[in-house]
């Protein structure tokens, strides 16, 4: 876009510091979620111990204990695997369920934006998956399919699917007025030509944008369903769980909620700053200073 | 202080590594009216902001902007804010930004009167009335009533000037004001504000990169490029014999009715190249790589002479008349 | 309306459309628009015909019949004297070849995630023209004088004005018949323009291209046009040399634009400014 003196001016509203604060936002935010990530990925190779093998005679041993370094909790079952697990639980869950989400958000979205009979059933349905209870939703789904992986992931999807919809309508609307769309249509182009070579490129910065934003959501959420029991539950390990487990606990031993709660806070910072420091990195305003 | 409504000495507007505006001065008088004309890229719009005092946090001036007694580069939001709109206001581009969509364009006017003027609610209703009256809007009472969305772009800039001079300031600042509307629209806005200037003697600042709107308002221009200013002087000694290279250029690529052809195709005089980029100003005089008169002296930078008509050029074009 | 044998190249007789606009009432039938009532307009080959009027006379509309992406909700449109919606897919092939269009704005003709060299490459893929692709492309480039330098860059690295010569590029590349150019210079800084349209009347010339100019500037127009289409309303109100029509403007909207025009030697009363 032209450098008119109104981008210049908004550009200059954050300034040189603001600039180099999402810089660091960004980096900052990424090498946390990356620590995480690591964690979670070096998890599904190696476990120190086995998360559900459960020994009273070792029951609440504190942090720093030798082999077990998180301590154990009131079952003698090994923190710091459960920690590894729970992480690596939590970030399977909120990708798969966001990734699935971005695909059918998407997917309608630019449906919706492209061909005008589709908008409204299309927006009124997303309203409708909007409006319903997320809890009960995933209650009722509990209760058919049974609790577990698959029964979050879906209902977290079906949480999410309705806000990039919204995103991916409103900014492939944006595209699509676009003059080089029409030219684009004048040459004979294909709507499937225009709209994987000319939107889905145009507004992949804001979709990468959401996707880190609802990723962190994700977690969050997760952790709140298998809280609640209707996400994961034992065999599988997630830091949710492990709060609802250290809820029935509380008064009896030491706090065992902390761990898993800081694993969570940390996660979902790290993914929220990375989500910042992306947004604001591919923010147009900024994207002047590229050359 | 009390004999200019604005001066402005050796303004500098950089961001950062970028310098956009590079050492400008100039004065009006009061009453005076002044153009300030340039294409995009030669830091006009960035003036305009920061002599009212709008540009954005980043920003970074120096030098001096004086009006009212005050230097507004310098000066607390809060004085600032008892100065706009009151002894200075602007008229910007886009009427329909410019204007808050969310509230009634009656309240708009009569904040202006009741915050700087101090008037009751009735008072201020009553001016208000009076000022769309002078604005030759037809039916006053609707349009208070009416949200800026209802109204088309022409009313809109009418209002944004009416609500320019409910003070009657000492200087109106208007930026491109009739760019965004219609071109029979645009006669009717310029002479509107045209008398309202007159009547009430106010200073006018017209900035634009149009040259025959700056000829038919203001007595004086000054042109800018490349952040500076090249050439100032009346509009007579300017648009008819201009001495800087680049005013002549620009004279020269305007359409002209008196040169109509009848087939059509006559060639426009163009000027070669484009505006440097503002990250990418050369040393020297600006206009130099585009010049046909560059000579190797104007690698170093020239500064406005002290003839009549200044101009800030080592080749300048001499004068056809005597003594303009 | 025609010249001993010739026929138009563009034709367009007695075009109406209507826009329907959204329900105010669940009753009834919902309002329509006319954005153009019985517009005749025509332009013979290699002409340069301009269409002027404010913004709201129907200029876009027509324009998007003229390049084919609109069906005129009544009338008739004809390129080289065959009506161009009821005719065989081959010769909407064809028109789509010959008539090209450049827009006002350059920044929004390009897809800012595509090089020049990709966006040019679009209309021979679109259009399915064969040949060296690349042969063409660089013809086109140094026909609006640009460099093949600029095949890798992006559109942000070009200027307002440059940008709209690589539009015009484009639309050359299907070596057109007919160039329909929507104010093609509106936003371009003055000093630009006048390369532009400089550039445009050389095109003309050279490549014996029938231009048809949109703009809502009289001055500009009849610098670049040898006929002058005037629109207000949605309909065609006069027709005439550039000429003509300021000295003799026949109806209130011509005199309205004729009165508005401003030039840099005269105040805003009309009179002289200089001795």
């Amino acid at each position: 876009m032209r450098i008119t003196t109104k981008r210049l001016n908004n550009r200059a509203n954050k300034g040189k510091k603001g600039r180099k604060k999402s810089r660091v936002l960004l980096i900052v935010g990424s090498l946390i979620t990356l620590v995480m990530f690591v964690i979670g990925l070096v998890s599904i190779f190696w476990i120190p111990l086995d998360v559900n093998e459960s020994d009273p005679s070792i029951r609440m041993l504190p942090i720093g204990t030798p082999g077990h370094l998180f301590g154990t909790d009131f079952l003698g079952r090994d923190m710091t695997s459960m920690l590894m697990a729970g992480v690596r639980t939590s970030i399977m869950i909120g990708a798969c369920s966001t990734f699935l989400a971005l695909i059918i958000g998407t997917m309608f979205g630019v449906l919706a934006a492209s061909i005008s009979k589709l908008d409204e059933p299309i927006m009124r349905t997303a309203d409708i998956f909007m409006a319903m209870p997320g809890i009960i939703f995933a209650l009722v789904l509990a209760s058919t399919i049974g609790a577990g992986y698959l029964t979050t992931i879906l209902a977290l999807a079906s949480f999410f699917t309705p806000a990039f919809v919204r995103v991916t309508r409103a900014s492939s609307m944006r595209v699509l007025a676009e003059d080089y769309i029409s030219v684009a249509r004048l040459y004979g182009r294909s709507r499937t030509f225009i709209t994987f070579r000319h939107v889905l490129p145009n507004i992949s910065s804001i979709l990468i944008v959401q996707f880190t934003i609802y990723f962190a959501a994700g977690i969050l959420t997760e952790a709140g369903l298998s809280f609640l029991g209707v996400g994961i539950n034992r065999p599988s390990v997630s830091l949710g769980m492990m709060l609802q487990e250290a809820v029935e606990q509380i008064g009896i031993t030491d706090p065992l909620g902390v761990w898993p709660g800081l694993g969570i806070v940390i996660l979902v910072i790290g993914l929220n700053l990375m989500g910042d420091g992306l947004r604001d990195y591919f923010d147009p305003r900024f994207s002047q200073r590229a050359r | 202080m009390d004999t200019f409504a604005l001066k402005v000495e050796n303004l500098v507007v950089s961001l950062g590594d970028l310098i956009a505006v590079r050492g400008i001065s100039f004065e009006i008088k009061k009453g005076e009216r002044w153009g300030l004309v340039g294409e995009s890229g030669a830091g006009k719009s960035l003036t305009a902001l920061a002599i009212m005092g709008l540009l954005q946090d980043g920003w970074k001036t120096s030098g001096s902007v004086w009006h009212d007694g005050i230097n507004i580069l310098t000066a607390s939001d809060k004085k600032l804010s008892t100065l706009r709109g009151r002894t200075m206001s602007m008229v910007f581009q886009d009427p329909t930004t410019a204007l808050n969509p969310v509230a009634k364009v009656g309240n708009q006017i009569t904040w202006i009167l009741r915050h700087h003027m101090r008037l009751n609610e009735k008072e201020a209703v009553e001016q208000a009335l009076a000022l769309l009256n002078k604005m030759n809007l037809p039916r006053p009472e609707s349009i208070m009533d009416s949200y800026p969305h209802q109204l088309s772009g022409g009313q809109r800039q009418r209002i944004m000037i009416a609500m320019g001079l409910a003070c009657y300031p000492e200087l109106i600042i208007a930026d491109e004001p009739t760019t965004a509307l219609d071109v029979t629209v645009q006669k009717q806005v310029l002479r509107l504000l045209d008398d309202a200037v007159t009547e009430r003697n106010c200073g006018l600042l017209l900035i634009t990169h149009d040259l025959p709107v700056i000829a038919a308002m203001c007595e004086n221009v000054a042109v800018m490029y490349g952040g500076r200013i090249v050439e100032t002087g009346s509009i007579s000694q300017v648009f008819k014999n201009p001495r800087h290279p680049y005013t002549k250029g620009l004279l020269a690529s305007q359409p002209t009715l008196d040169n109509i052809d009848l087939e059509g195709g006559t060639r426009l005089t163009s000027i070669r190249g484009s505006v440097p980029p503002l990250y990418a100003m050369p040393e020297g005089c600006a206009f130099a790589e585009r010049c046909d008169f560059a000579t190797d002296k104007c690698k170093e930078l020239p500064e406005l002479d002290n003839e009549t008509q200044r101009v800030a050029c080592w080749n300048p074009i001499a004068l056809s008349q005597k003594g303009v | 309306m025609t010249e001993n044998n010739q026929q138009p190249i563009f034709q367009a007789i007695g075009v109406c459309q209507e826009y329907k606009l959204p329900r105010t009432s669940l009753l009834g039938k919902p309002p329509v628009l006319d954005a153009l009532k019985e517009v005749d307009f025509y332009a013979m080959e290699g002409e340069s015909v301009g269409i002027v009027g404010e913004s709201g006379a129907g200029k876009s509309t027509l324009t998007r019949i003229l390049v084919g992406m609109e069906k005129p909700t009544s009338g008739i449109f004809k390129f080289k004297n065959q009506d161009v919606w009821n005719s065989d897919d081959d010769f909407k092939h064809e028109f789509r070849r010959s008539v090209q269009m450049v827009l006002q704005n350059p920044r929004s003709s390009f897809d800012p995630r595509m090089t020049i060299g990709q966006s040019l490459l679009q209309p021979l893929k679109g259009l399915k023209i064969g040949g060296n692709h690349q042969a063409r492309i660089n013809e086109v480039l140094s026909q609006v004088g640009l460099g093949q330098d600029a095949l890798k860059k992006y559109p942000y690295e070009f200027s307002g004005g440059q940008l709209q010569r690589v539009a015009i590029a484009r639309a050359l590349i299907p070596n057109p018949k007919v160039l329909i150019a929507d104010e093609p210079v509106s936003a371009l800084d003055v000093s630009i323009q006048a390369q532009v349209l400089n550039l445009l009347n050389d095109l003309v010339k050279d490549l014996k291209l029938t231009l048809i100019l949109i703009t809502h500037d009289l001055s500009v127009v009849s610098y670049v046009t040898s006929r002058v289409a005037i629109m207000g309303h949605g309909r065609i109100v006069e027709t005439g040399t550039p000429k003509f029509l300021f000295q003799n403007p026949q109806s209130e909207i011509t005199r309205s634009l004729v009165d508005s025009v401003l030039t840099v030697g005269k105040g805003i009363e009309g009179e002289s400014l200089f001795q």
